[in-house]
């Protein structure tokens, strides 16, 4: 029956969002966690394998290799055995394994001495020396030769130890660097979890007011509904009772008029035929107003010049006005296009104009009309009493009338404003009051401009 | 022989029209209020053998009219016109004392027979 009944979407959609979001977030929440732990498990990986791994085996190579260095130094200066050959090659074996395990850790770092150099520098060295000492072993190289070769062999080695205390030191360097990419790595995924919760927070906060809302509306709803139903039940009271009084003068005037025959007086049938007209005219009102609750009122549009149109609702009302000892001025009508149901508008207009000349006091009524940007305004003004203050919110209320005891004396129901106002509301439009006891009333109805 | 006096109290002129014709054609001299105020004059100054009292006029209601013709000591019989329905009013109506209630829209024998036992009394 009134806009307020319409449900407000809003609590639903806010619910609907938050509820996604927080799910999005719960999702985000781990994928952000998978990710960030698998971050940080590689970096320390990449620690563990900087620090540790090639710092170790920088040391275990560096020593293979001074071991090396060593015994080819003490078989230079003793005099070589089979023996010392066979503890050579051991020492040179312990230097290549150590050597592929440099080559198993996978990743030295390309500007650093690469394990496939290395076990080349080794192996010419070895194939330098170790054919030198095997001809000196079976007495086929002289001593000056051998000892020429052992010195080309040791210097072949140098860059070796030079090589290991190098790799040495740049594990050190990527170990640390390798430490601090995890504590950034640690802030970042604080910050970025912190992030994801504070949002988490925000959006529970959302889902909570959001129920919180969706209950309000639906307590709204059910105040609604009920008072809906009280309306519909005020209604019908109140058209059966408006009904009651016409009937009982047909009922009572036609049964009479079975019993006194031709006796009758005349203004027996006369009231007869005038109720028949008002019951007529209440149940066309009260069908116009039942068709507008239901499925609003059916209109026929027409795009019309406001001052002709006007010019011709007057002219229709004034005869009647008249009658009522009153005056029907027109003041200026705005040079603007409207689109209405011209019937209906009419009769909206002549509500306002009927009511201005009956409570009016037999002040002139006064027909104006005026062009906004966005609408048309037809105001119906009279100099009578006004509307009590207390009666203004209730003026378009079915069967009220500013009269508590419902006084008939003016022969409206009162459905009038509630006829008009639908008629209004149906094109879009309001009506606004603005009355003062003392001076009179202005009723106002706006419609919107076409575009 | 006087006519026994019936006054009419009813702002609704067709109503009014039909309740005095009736009241007349019964035999009744009848006086017409229509409203409150109006009636209570009428009330206070003549005395009737019944007062057809509308429930809803302007000025004073019927009830409230009644309640206080009861207080100052009046015994005039009395029946409430009214367009509510009987159950609505009846608790209201015994308040204010009032002997019967004619709900609209009433049958022309109902408010003939009504007129019968309280004129023919008088």
């Amino acid at each position: 029956m009134t806009p307020s009944g319409q449900v407000r979407a809003q609590p639903w959609r806010l619910a609907i969002v938050a509820v996604a979001v927080l799910v999005l977030g719960l999702v985000a929440v781990g994928v952000i966690g998978l990710v960030v732990n698998d971050r940080i498990g590689r970096v320390v990986a990449d620690a563990i394998a900087y620090d540790i791994e090639l710092e170790e085996e920088a040391d275990d190579f560096r020593a293979a290799v001074l071991d090396l260095q060593a015994y080819h130094r003490l078989i230079a200066l003793d005099d070589p055995s089979p023996l010392h050959a066979e503890q050579l090659d051991d020492r040179y074996a312990a230097l290549l394994e150590e050597i592929g395990e440099f080559e198993d850790i996978g990743r030295v770092p390309p500007d650093a001495p690469q394990p496939a150099d290395l076990r080349a520098t080794v192996e010419l060295y070895y194939s330098g020396f170790r054919p030198a000492l095997e001809a000196y072993l079976a007495g086929d190289l002289p001593k000056a030769d051998f000892d020429e070769a052992s010195d080309r062999g040791l210097a072949e080695l140098d860059p070796l130890e030079r090589d290991a205390v190098v790799l040495d030191q740049l594990g050190e360097e990527l170990g640390e660097a390798a430490f601090v990419t995890i504590e950034d790595e640690r802030q970042t995924g604080f910050f970025v979890l912190g992030g994801v919760i504070l949002g988490l927070s925000l959006t529970a906060v959302l889902v909570g007011i959001g129920a919180v809302l969706m209950v309000r509306e639906g307590r709204r709803l059910l105040t609604v509904a009920a008072q809906a139903a009280q309306a519909k039940d005020d209604f019908i009271a109140d058209a059966s009772h408006e009904l009651r009084t016409p009937l009982t003068v047909l009922r009572g005037n036609a049964e009479q008029a079975l019993v006194l025959g031709t006796r009758s007086p005349p203004d027996l049938f006369e009231d007869i035929a005038s109720e028949s007209v008002r019951m007529a005219r209440i149940v066309d009102d009260l069908l116009l107003l039942a068709t507008s609750d239901a499925a609003g009122l059916p209109l026929t549009l027409e795009r019309l010049e406001a001052e002709p149109f006007l010019t011709e609702v007057a002219a229709r009302a004034e005869p009647l006005i008249e009658e009522q000892g009153t005056a029907l001025v027109v003041e200026t009508l705005a040079d603007a296009r409207v689109d209405v149901d011209p019937v209906r508008i009419e009769q909206a207009i002549r509500i306002l104009v009927d009511n201005a000349a009956k409570y009016g006091r037999g002040s002139p009524v006064r027909l104006r009309s005026e062009a906004r940007p966005a609408s048309v305004l037809i105001s119906v003004g009279d100099d009578g009493p006004g509307i009590p203050q207390e009666a203004v919110p209730h003026i378009f209320e079915r069967f009220y009338r500013t009269d508590r005891t419902r006084s008939r004396s003016f022969g409206g129901a009162g459905l009038g404003l509630a006829i008009a106002q639908s008629i209004v509301t149906a094109h879009g439009g309001r009506i606004e009051v603005d009355s003062e006891p003392g001076r009179g009333t202005v009723m106002t109805i706006v419609l919107p401009r076409p575009a | 022989m006087t006519l026994p006096r019936v006054l009419v109290v009813e702002d609704d002129p067709p109503i009014a029209r039909l309740v005095a014709r009736t009241a007349r054609f019964e035999g009744a001299d009848v006086t017409m209020a229509a409203d409150g105020l109006e009636a209570r004059d009428e009330w206070e100054r003549g005395s009737f053998a019944l007062v057809l009292l509308d429930a809803m006029l302007p000025g004073l209601d019927g009830i409230s009219l009644c309640r206080e013709r009861r207080l100052a000591g009046d015994r005039t019989p009395v029946v409430l016109i009214t367009a509510r329905q009987v159950g609505e009013v009846v608790e209201l109506a015994r308040e204010a004392e009032i002997d019967e209630v004619l709900a609209k829209p009433f049958a022309y024998d109902e408010l003939v027979a009504i007129l019968r036992r309280y004129i023919r009394g008088a």
